[in-house]
């Protein structure tokens, strides 16, 4: 249980770190997410994907409705996207990738902590 | 082992994806940091959100307050000229600074540092042209003079101040895009910035394309087909003015030089030739034809239209200045505007203030001749630095006149510039251009203003002005050089003195008149003055607009600012109507062949000339004038855009007072062409063509046709407007083209309460991701104008002001 609650402590303190520190923030904050999981590796990558990507989603999601969705609309234009949201679409995906790939390696780590 | 493979594997994994999301690969920005929600494009939607009213900021000596109107207008009010300019910078920089910043990268020949390789040929033109060169001359001028460095260091310090307090997270949206940050702002970018705009408004120089033509045809041909006087013309200052001075006397050579290199080769265009039209309207009228009795004025420069607009509006008081108008962003002080006592605009004079000399060298280039002599090369190194691949060395030779742009066998430029020719522009002397602004926005009468001009040097722009009591008036203004007739005109002999600049023409000579009988005076970058004014100006002028303007304002009587309003969005075209009805004459529908033929025919029969965004007959006017024209002269003079055609005005004169002219006959074949069938082919050729783009030639509405379309600056697609419903056109008061048309529309009224409009295609804000990036624009289109809120103090109260910031010093 511990060690869900620091997960949990990790995940939100690199949303908050991510306002102070460069974007790969999440990169590092997520192998020690991984490295705390007591799950299998293909179970961390699952939840780092989730857990990232939600974090990216709801970040962008909130600036999105912020701006009234005006910047989303002329970045889609910029990359010849007809639907804005397809944007937040990819902030998920690359979010969720690299929080998903950064846990999988902690979780490997523990894995070998724990032999 | 196995695990540690894998440990290995998924951190490797995680590290590429990292370096990869934090580096630009080709065009696409960096997809990690661009996507990131805190620090990407997301950031850049929230600048309408900022809620803090109060700022402190080192540098400032005392209070500032900012008011902002509904159309996110600054009003600064400031308790000295050094927290004035502060303040504008400042202000400046919050709304613009990504562009300002970008626009001395253009200028100064910079942009490989953002773009790599592929804008290196233009960064190396950039710098050949001296352009860099000269901007560094004129901010070491703007340094030298107490006024202008007080007023630049104040500028600077207040861009820098907002500078200060950005963090990458806050960059504009293109710094995010370009992946590159911005840099401290220097007095030497100001002076980037205004050679920038006076390159822009220099061009287009024809020296190459004039000499090739005469070259191809001769003197006396030149002189019947490119008239450096057309007999009717309504220059700026009216016909028959006497010249109350001696002028100076000038050393002419006997007869024209004819240059030895010379290619005459033309190169094929791309379709990615870029061809624009920058010209610009003003007029003003005394009091004895405005229906309040005090006098009007109106400006609309025309430009490149691009977003983030060329121009920010904004008011600038202090104990000594009041003053409403637009501003370049980077430079301090309103360059076109009023204050409480006159108004003042600008159209691009046009006038030739840039001139090539051949050159003779010895073997290695070290040494040119001249005047029997043979002279030294100084030779400049200039570095760019590119980016991802270090820097690009490139030695520029300069002799007395200039730069040497282009070497021999150097074809990068070819069509566009000469080789082996001297470069001399105007603009390579610096001029104190701030001055001329800066007393320009605290002149209260005629006198004021004609003293605040004399500090104008490049390019030379006409005047107008009008003031609160009653005076109106146009002054041809700039450092012209003073030429003999037909100097400028072609390639100059570089070794012969009497083709060097022998003087400039002095102030009190540039043509001007105050108070005309005619009671109102105008310009439209039509010819300075006629044939009488002692010294040669030359230049590709216009001949319609200004004919409109003048046969409507000499027609108009007690003129009310709507009436102004309704002229500058004129859309009557003189070169349509001097022609069509010949042509009409000329054609048989029946030949065509063409199923709409006879409608088409019908449509141009019933037309009235003028360019509505939804006519047809326009359209087809348009391109049946593109082919005939090319008709006409392509086998004479070879291809657009390298070649110079006889004007507009020219052709139709042939066309419609010497129908058998010689030069109707294609020369490239045997037969001998007469007018009445390239009228006919290029009918057919046109409605074809119309029919190819628009499915049915009556689709062809005009504004579809002309597609006047607003380009981001730095061409990044999605932040752009195309294909707006406009109307107006090249011949027209409103001068629209597919890439260019007003920037600035503006109507003053003087008297005892000024007031005043405006408008331009854009918004106040520069961030795409802000409603105020383009908010003007529906207005714009309509050709409809804001009131201008001109405020005395910065306690007024008005429904339309929406907030105010309190700018003060460090606290004590």
């Amino acid at each position: 249980m511990m060690r869900w609650i620091l997960f949990v402590l990790v995940w939100l303190g690199s949303g908050v770190a991510s306002f102070y520190m460069p974007w790969w923030i999440i990169a590092p904050a997520a192998f020690v997410c991984g490295s705390l999981l007591p799950c299998t590796p293909g179970k961390s990558l699952a939840i780092g994907v989730f857990a990232f990507g939600l974090l990216w989603f709801s970040g962008a999601l909130y600036y999105h409705s912020l701006g009234e969705g005006i910047v989303t609309a002329r970045t889609a234009a910029l990359f010849g996207i007809a639907q804005p949201w397809l944007l937040l679409a990819a902030c998920t995906f690359i979010g969720g990738l690299i929080g998903g790939l950064a846990t999988l390696a902690g979780s490997y780590l523990r894995s070998i902590k724990s032999m | 082992m196995q695990r540690y493979v894998k440990l290995f594997l998924a951190t490797l994994a995680t590290v590429v994806l990292v370096v990869l999301g934090d580096t630009k690969l080709g065009e696409i920005p960096p997809l990690g940091k661009f996507f990131s929600p805190c620090h990407g494009f997301w950031q850049n939607g929230l600048t309408d959100q900022r809620t803090p009213t109060r700022f402190i900021l080192g540098g400032l000596n005392g209070k500032v307050k900012v008011v902002w109107d509904e159309r996110m207008v600054p009003h600064i009010f400031a308790e000295n000229d050094h927290d004035l300019y502060f303040a504008q910078g400042y202000v400046t920089a919050y709304h613009r600074l990504w562009q300002m910043d970008f626009q001395t990268y253009v200028a100064a020949g910079r942009l490989s540092e953002i773009f790599g390789r592929r804008t290196l040929d233009f960064d190396i033109r950039q710098r050949r042209l001296g352009m860099f060169e000269a901007a560094k001359r004129a901010g070491e001028l703007f340094l030298s003079a107490p006024h202008s460095r007080k007023i630049c260091e104040a500028y600077s310090a207040g861009v820098n101040a907002y500078l200060s307090t950005l963090s990458p997270k806050d960059y504009p949206l293109e710094y995010k895009i370009l992946d590159y940050t911005p840099e401290p702002w220097t007095t030497l970018k100001s002076a980037i910035l205004l050679k920038y705009m006076a390159w822009r408004l220099s061009g287009p120089n024809h020296d190459l394309q004039m000499t090739q033509n005469l070259k191809k045809v001769g003197d006396e041909t030149m002189a019947n087909l490119f008239p450096p006087y057309p007999a009717d013309i309504e220059p700026v200052i009216p016909k028959n003015t006497a010249w109350d001075f001696t002028p100076l006397p000038l050393d002419k050579p006997d007869d024209l030089f004819m240059p030895k290199r010379l290619d005459l080769e033309m190169p094929v265009p791309t379709p990615q030739e870029l061809n624009y039209m920058e010209g610009s309207n003003n007029w003003a009228v005394a009091g004895s034809k405005t229906a309040s009795g005090h006098p009007l004025l109106s400006n609309d420069p025309h430009l490149m239209l691009t977003l983030p607009s060329v121009w920010y509006e904004m008011q600038l008081v202090s104990p000594h200045v009041n003053v409403y108008g637009v501003t370049l962003p980077g430079a301090p002080c309103v360059i076109v505007g009023f204050n409480g006592k006159i108004a003042w605009g600008v159209t691009n004079a046009t006038s030739d203030v840039a001139d090539w000399y051949e050159l003779e060298c010895n073997a290695d280039y070290s040494e040119y001749r001249h005047d029997g002599q043979w002279k030294k090369m100084r030779r400049v190194v200039e570095e760019i630095v590119v980016r991802g691949e270090g820097k690009h060395v490139e030695t520029v030779l300069y002799t007395h006149h200039g730069p040497v742009p282009v070497m021999p066998e150097d074809n990068r430029w070819r069509g566009r510039l000469p080789q082996l020719a001297a470069f001399r522009w105007a603009g390579h002397d610096a001029g104190n251009e701030l001055i001329a602004f800066c007393n320009l926005n605290r002149a209260d009468n005629y006198d004021a203003y004609v003293e605040a001009i004399s500090h104008y040097a490049c390019p030379a722009q006409n005047f107008v002005f009008a003031d609160a009591s009653g005076d109106i008036a146009i002054w041809h203004n700039g450092r012209l050089p003073a030429k003999w007739y037909q100097q400028g005109r072609f390639i100059a002999d570089g070794s012969d003195a009497r083709y060097d600049w022998q003087a400039w023409i002095p102030q009190a000579q540039n043509p001007h008149v105050k108070n005309p009988a005619c009671g109102f005076v105008s310009s439209a970058n039509q010819h300075a003055t006629d044939k009488s004014y002692p010294y040669f100006l030359n230049a590709v002028y216009e001949s319609y607009r200004n004919v409109r303007i003048n046969e409507r304002l000499r027609a108009m009587e007690k003129i009310s600012p709507d009436d102004f309003r309704v002229l500058q969005n004129d859309s009557k075209d003189l070169h349509a109507a001097s022609l069509l009805p010949t042509l009409l004459r000329l054609v048989s529908a029946d030949k065509l062949k063409h199923p709409a033929a006879g409608e088409a025919v019908r449509l141009l029969q019933e037309w009235d000339f003028c360019r509505d965004a939804g006519k047809v007959a326009p359209a087809i006017f348009s391109e049946w004038w593109k082919w005939l024209y090319r008709a006409i002269w392509e086998d004479d003079f070879g291809f657009l855009p390298f070649t110079l055609y006889p004007s507009r005005r020219r052709t139709v004169e042939l066309i419609v007072q010497e129908p058998a002219s010689k030069w109707f006959d294609d020369t490239r074949t045997p037969q001998l062409e007469t007018l009445p069938e390239l009228v006919q082919q290029s009918l057919a050729k046109a409605l074809a063509r119309l029919d190819r783009k628009f499915g049915r030639v009556t689709h062809a509405t005009w504004a579809r046709y002309q597609g006047t379309s607003i380009a981001h600056l730095a061409r990044i697609p999605g932040l752009d407007h195309k294909n707006l419903f406009v109307g107006g056109g090249a011949s027209c008061v409103n001068a629209t083209s597919d890439n260019s048309g007003p920037s600035w529309r503006m109507i003053v009224t003087l008297g005892p309460q000024v007031k005043a409009w405006g408008i331009y295609p854009g918004g106040q804000s520069g961030n795409p991701g802000s409603k105020y990036y383009d908010n003007f624009l529906t207005t714009w289109c309509r050709g409809e104008l804001a009131e201008l809120l001109y405020l005395r103090t910065p306690e007024e109260q008005h429904p339309r002001l929406l907030t105010a910031w309190q700018l003060t010093g460090e606290k004590p």
